[in-house]
């Protein structure tokens, strides 16, 4: 009977680019089966709730998490639009599904690029950068920050963008697209990247959807989980279908990715064409009361903001389902069976956001 | 069977100029409406103390009988929500960022000169 | 155009057979939240989805109230399960993968179920 060793990975590790920690129980170089550990970054958030009302609580709400920052504030101010029956004006729904897009695409970018380096090809990591780069130029244009936007507040949005970034915007979005298409051809085509990412990390349709996997991780086996066709904001008004692919292999999951990014770049420049004129915020009067759970598509998959309110300035209750929290018994079961080698490569396609989940 | 796609891409990188910005050397880059370091014209302030009531991170000091107006710089996290509460507009957010230091608490004060 | 999203309450006892139900009508686990309402009386409240529609099933316990997990039903839902025993101390059985407490390092027992009082935050000066 082969002895069993355990070894522990993370939450250092070079090729991490979140404190995760698994123990991994292996024989002879094939992994059996892995236990995870979090809570390295837990910076209590949804007990501050207690301490600060409601319209500064976007405040934290926005700064949960780096790369997924612009959608938290979209959802919690939706969660409390809607408890409270405010209106919001088309061109503020407009400017911030072009800000969720933006976000998106500069997400995938960075995670295809630590994809990359986790294989140890640096020189198309630098390449995916700098591509983000050009997509973060134009959120801070616009917006006034590359990484925290902080636009959406209760009611709207809190700027206005003129006509002429709109028509900068156009112009850039051509040349984000031929420097996209050029790395993320290498990414899918080159046969040394293939070798490592077909076949490995397989997890079945039936799996994915039962233990509760969400976003390109489900979408990868076929699953059609997208909360983009439930219509908040403006994309009921937007034409797009979900990007579902069949392998289930991490190849599978780098695929979808690599479609959203094109299918992001298409929404933008339908956001600009269709934009009203109008105002860009509703006031707000009064206190919320009552209950609603906000679900929204982050780059990672389903979050759900569950807000609670009972009539005073502070909510009594705020939780924060991230899609990571649901996509790591997935992983548990997609490490099953994989050779010790390729555990960087499956944490990585599944793209782990841990201070999200330890908010 | 297709290696080596990145070649073309490398050699084309290799010649042109770097796509990096030696900074600090060079100034960072920044457009009009980047969120910097917040500002205060201290002539107009009337030490109202709102905005110490309404920043998120208890970043702002003010103290009405000595008249001053104080903001440690590592604790503000530039959310503009002082800007949006003074009821004079004093208050601007500026496209600067604060420069590094190695000192642990940074805090600027300015006092009102104006004579009583 | 606010989204229905039902709320059903049941006793901790059905809660295997009530999700069991879900499971075979093609519903997946969303995610499970507690909330406190008073001393000693906590809300957990479960939720699941098919094709966008979102139904809840909810129950009201103390710390002494014994709940079974639906980790039986659901595979993957020891992660919730077991921040929620840690955080607010309910008392759930039978969790398919038990972290038995150590699941965040911590300071003090169930840190969510303290009060925290809402007194104004002074300056740093002052305080």
């Amino acid at each position: 009977m082969p002895k069993k060793t355990v070894i522990p990975f993370g939450p250092q590790h070079p090729i991490l680019p979140e404190p995760i920690h698994l123990d991994l129980v292996l024989e002879d170089e094939k992994v059996v089966d892995a236990l995870p550990s979090i809570g390295y970054v837990h910076r209590g958030l949804e007990k501050l709730v207690e301490k600060r009302e409601f319209t500064e609580y976007v405040y934290v709400i926005e700064r949960i998490c780096g790369i997924c920052s612009f959608i938290h504030g979209l959802s919690y101010c939706q969660a409390i639009e809607e408890i409270m029956g405010i209106d919001v004006p088309e061109r503020a729904r407009f400017i911030r599904t072009m800000g969720s897009e933006y976000s998106r695409t500069h997400s995938h970018l960075l995670i295809l690029g630590c994809i990359a380096d986790g294989m140890g090809f640096e020189n198309l990591f630098m390449g995916l950068w700098k591509a983000r780069e050009r997509v973060l130029n134009r959120m801070e244009e616009s917006f006034g920050g590359r990484i925290i936007q902080g636009t959406c507040k209760i009611g709207g949005v809190k700027k206005d963008i003129t006509g002429e970034t709109l028509d900068k915007m156009i112009i850039e979005l051509d040349a984000i697209d031929r420097e996209m298409k050029e790395m993320t051809e290498i990414l899918l085509k080159d046969d040394a990247v293939r070798h490592r990412l077909k076949k490995v990390g397989y997890i079945s349709r039936d799996d994915a959807y039962h233990l509760g996997a969400v976003g390109p991780t489900a979408r990868g086996s076929g699953v059609r989980i997208d909360m983009r066709e439930r219509g908040y904001a403006a994309y009921d008004k937007i034409k797009f279908a979900p990007v579902l692919e069949s392998g289930g292999d991490c190849y599978a999951r780098t695929a979808v990715r690599v479609g959203e990014l094109f299918q992001s770049t298409d929404i933008i420049r339908q956001c600009i064409r269709k934009m009203p004129d109008g105002p860009t915020e509703t006031k707000v009067i009064g206190n919320p009361s009552g209950e609603y759970a906000s679900r929204v598509e982050q780059p990672r998959g389903e979050a759900v903001h569950y807000a609670k309110a009972n009539g005073t300035r502070y909510l009594s209750r705020f939780r924060i389902r991230t899609p990571t929290f649901a996509n790591i018994p997935p992983l548990v079961e997609m490490l099953r069976g994989c050779e010790l080698a390729d555990v960087p490569v499956i944490i990585l396609s599944m793209d782990p956001c841990i201070s999200c989940t330890e908010r | 069977m297709s290696y080596f796609q990145m070649l073309k891409t490398t050699i084309k990188t290799l010649l042109s100029r770097p796509a990096t910005l030696m900074y600090p050397k060079k100034p960072a880059q920044k457009f009009k409406s980047t969120r910097g370091k917040i500002e205060i014209d201290i002539e107009r302030c009337i030490f109202c103390g709102n905005c110490q009531r309404k920043c998120p991170c208890v970043a702002i000091c003010v103290d009405r009988n000595e008249r001053t107006w104080e903001i440690d710089r590592y604790r503000c996290v530039i959310c503009n929500c002082c800007v949006e509460v003074c009821p004079v507009k004093c208050l601007r957010c500026d496209n600067d960022y604060t420069k590094p230091s190695t000192e642990a608490n940074v805090k600027d004060k300015f006092k009102q000169q104006k004579p009583q | 155009m606010k989204e229905e999203q039902p709320v059903r309450n049941i006793e901790p006892n059905d809660l295997p057979g009530n999700a069991e139900e879900y499971r075979k009508n093609g519903f997946r686990f969303v995610q499970a939240c507690c909330t406190k309402l008073a001393e000693n009386i906590f809300e957990i409240t479960y939720s699941f989805d098919k094709d966008y529609k979102f139904e809840n099933l909810r129950i009201t316990v103390t710390q002494e109230t014994e709940i079974p997990s639906v980790s039986g039903v659901y595979k993957g839902t020891f992660l919730y399960e077991n921040e929620i025993r840690e955080l607010f101390g309910v008392n759930i059985k039978g969790i398919n993968v038990d972290y038995n407490g150590h699941l965040y390092k911590k300071k003090m027992n169930h840190p969510f179920n303290t009060d925290t009082n809402k007194a104004d935050e002074t300056c740093q000066r002052k305080q």
